[in-house]
């Protein structure tokens, strides 16, 4: 290992703890060799193999300077350093992601969290000490710009969106191209509920750099918040050809694409969706809403088959959840289709055939192709498990309707009635218009 | 794809005994390396520095996979935790090409790291 060159890292930390959190405990060795090189006392030096172990020295200790894995066990180090950004403003603590990890959309994610390096295992010393030594520097020697920026950078994080405001909009006088003080005054107006002073911030931003990414994300963002989906949809190919992207980003991509009805597109986005590394829940429910509402319109359309391919995509992507997969059939059998309604049906959880949830969902699709007398008997079964639902009712009622069987579907509506008193009328006119006289 | 150097057979070339030898494909990976060393972290490796070893291992620059066999002298044993010990093995022969290959690549992986990094921060 290299000796580097006196280091103002601990002029920068203080007396502050540094945090070195990954799994491997010769490589979290060798980065407190690196640290001691640049004058950081053993003492000050805390390490963690475990994700639970991390989480709870951060929020103890709080370290400024955290050097982190990308995923510990089934932690992130983002999380870490999130916890770390809420308790130091960013231009007064350091992070740092080593990781194997070269994915393009995690190393978006780590900059849009504000990491401030990102070094991929393995390394020479050498190298994660400069990386070090620049960031401390840029830190300790900020530009009067940027003293303004994280001046109102500090604002904002305190919710004073005005006093941030006024820091951010000044700023802009003290760079030919200040991009970032327009960003931030973007959010601060976003923050403040007006939209389109927002736009404006991040328009100007791109004026000054084209395609500056938080700019353009701030615009996209800003746009999908204002329900103007066309337009933010304009902004997709652009953010997609030039950036990688994020979770939080793709599932405005989802929505923006699903109002616009550009449901052909989301196939593209599922591609992308597998590439990420990590899938945040609102990622996971807004783009399986995303499949389900394609599926919806292209059974509109009469197009059986890529209803299905939609479908099937987003049972993929919610683990095959049982309300999930129910919604997809009933659409299914609404329409009378019983092949595809039978087709999804087989892609049930193998946990869940049995359960009285699936013999109800089951005795829905089959009863598209049953003979009616045939159908009647099995609704009967059904209904003494207990298992009957309104729409098993209504079924077996029209059924018996049309079988005229009088008798029998009354002591049915019966039934229903106990389970539920205000199906009594629905069930009624149900068999007094399909019974055999009446028709 | 990350580049990276796994190794599977490190010989003391004067006694001829294995100082490393994966198991059931258990390679382990370089932990660090500069210009013409490679850092090595075993558990109870028995060996002292000056020795000359023989290196087998495999280079893995982005996609693809080459050999990589080398003779490096030990340099440096350093006790890290526990019982592991990092070795570091200065390169004396091996495939040069090769391995300017491999410090280019990654070179150019952090460098495009960097780049992307200040890029969506604003930083460019």
């Amino acid at each position: 290992m290299t000796v580097s060159p006196p280091s103002n890292l601990p002029v920068f930390l203080q007396e502050s703890p540094c945090l070195i959190a990954d799994p491997s405990p010769s490589f979290s060795a060798t980065i407190q060799f690196a640290l001691q090189q640049m004058g950081i006392r053993l003492s000050q030096i805390v390490i963690a193999r475990k994700f639970s172990d991390a989480k709870k020295l951060v929020i103890e200790k709080k370290p400024r300077l955290v050097i982190t894995e990308h995923q510990i066990e089934n932690g992130f180090g983002l999380d870490l350093i999130e916890i770390q950004d809420s308790q130091y403003e960013q231009s007064q603590r350091i992070s740092f992601i080593t990781t194997q990890n070269s994915t393009e959309s995690t190393i978006a994610e780590a900059a849009e969290g504000q990491v401030d390096g990102y070094m991929l295992k393995p390394f020479p010393m050498s190298a994660f000490q400069k990386r070090m030594t620049e960031i401390v520097n840029q830190k300790i020697n900020p530009s009067e710009y940027l003293l303004k920026v994280n001046s109102g950078k500090i604002h904002f994080a305190k919710s004073e969106f005005d006093m941030a405001l006024g820091e951010f909009l000044a700023a802009k006088s003290l760079k030919e191209k200040p991009t970032l003080a327009c960003f931030f005054a973007g959010n601060s107006f976003n923050a403040k509920g007006d939209y389109l002073s927002a736009l404006k911030e991040y328009k100007q931003g791109q004026s000054y750099q084209a395609l500056h990414y938080l700019c353009l994300t701030g615009e996209f963002d800003a746009l999908v918040t204002l329900k103007n989906y066309e337009a933010a949809y304009e902004l997709i190919e652009p953010i997609r050809k030039n950036y990688p992207i994020t979770s939080r980003r793709l599932a405005n991509m989802f929505v923006a694409a699903v109002y616009t009805n550009h449901f052909d597109d989301l196939s593209t986005f599922y591609s992308l969706y597998c590439g990420l590394e990590i899938r945040t829940p609102e990622l996971i429910q807004i783009s399986s809403i995303a499949m389900l509402t394609a599926g919806k319109y292209f059974i509109k359309q009469q197009n059986f088959k890529k209803a299905v391919e939609y479908f099937e995509i987003g049972l993929m992507i919610n683990g095959r959840s049982f309300s999930f997969l129910e919604k997809i059939v009933m659409e299914f059998t609404k329409v009378n289709a019983f092949v595809e309604a039978e087709l999804m049906l087989s892609k049930v959880n193998p946990l869940d055939i049995g359960t009285d949830h699936y013999t109800r969902l089951h005795f829905q699709v089959s009863q598209l192709i049953l003979p009616p007398a045939e159908m009647v008997e099995k609704s009967r079964k059904i209904i003494s498990a207990g298992l009957g639902t309104p729409e098993i009712f209504k079924s077996v009622v029209l059924a018996m309707a049309k079988l005229g069987k009088e008798t029998l579907a009354e002591s049915t509506i019966a039934k229903a009635i106990e389970s539920d008193p205000k199906l009594g009328p629905i069930l009624y006119k149900i068999l007094s218009d399909n019974l055999p006289n009446k028709t | 794809m990350n580049s990276t150097i796994k190794i599977y057979k490190i010989i003391n070339l004067m006694t001829e005994l294995e100082i490393f030898c994966a198991k059931n494909d258990q390679f382990i990976e370089i932990s660090e390396f500069s210009e013409t060393s490679i850092f090595v972290d075993l558990t109870d490796a028995k060996i002292n520095p000056g020795q000359l070893v023989s290196i087998s291992g495999v280079v893995q620059i982005k996609e693809s996979s080459h050999a990589f066999d080398a003779i490096a002298n030990l340099v440096k044993v350093q006790t890290l935790v526990e019982k592991i010990v990092r070795l570091e093995f200065q390169l004396r022969q091996f495939p040069k090409i090769l391995w300017d290959d491999f410090l280019i690549s990654k070179e150019s992986a952090q460098e495009n790291i960097d780049t992307l990094l200040k890029k969506i921060k604003g930083e460019l």
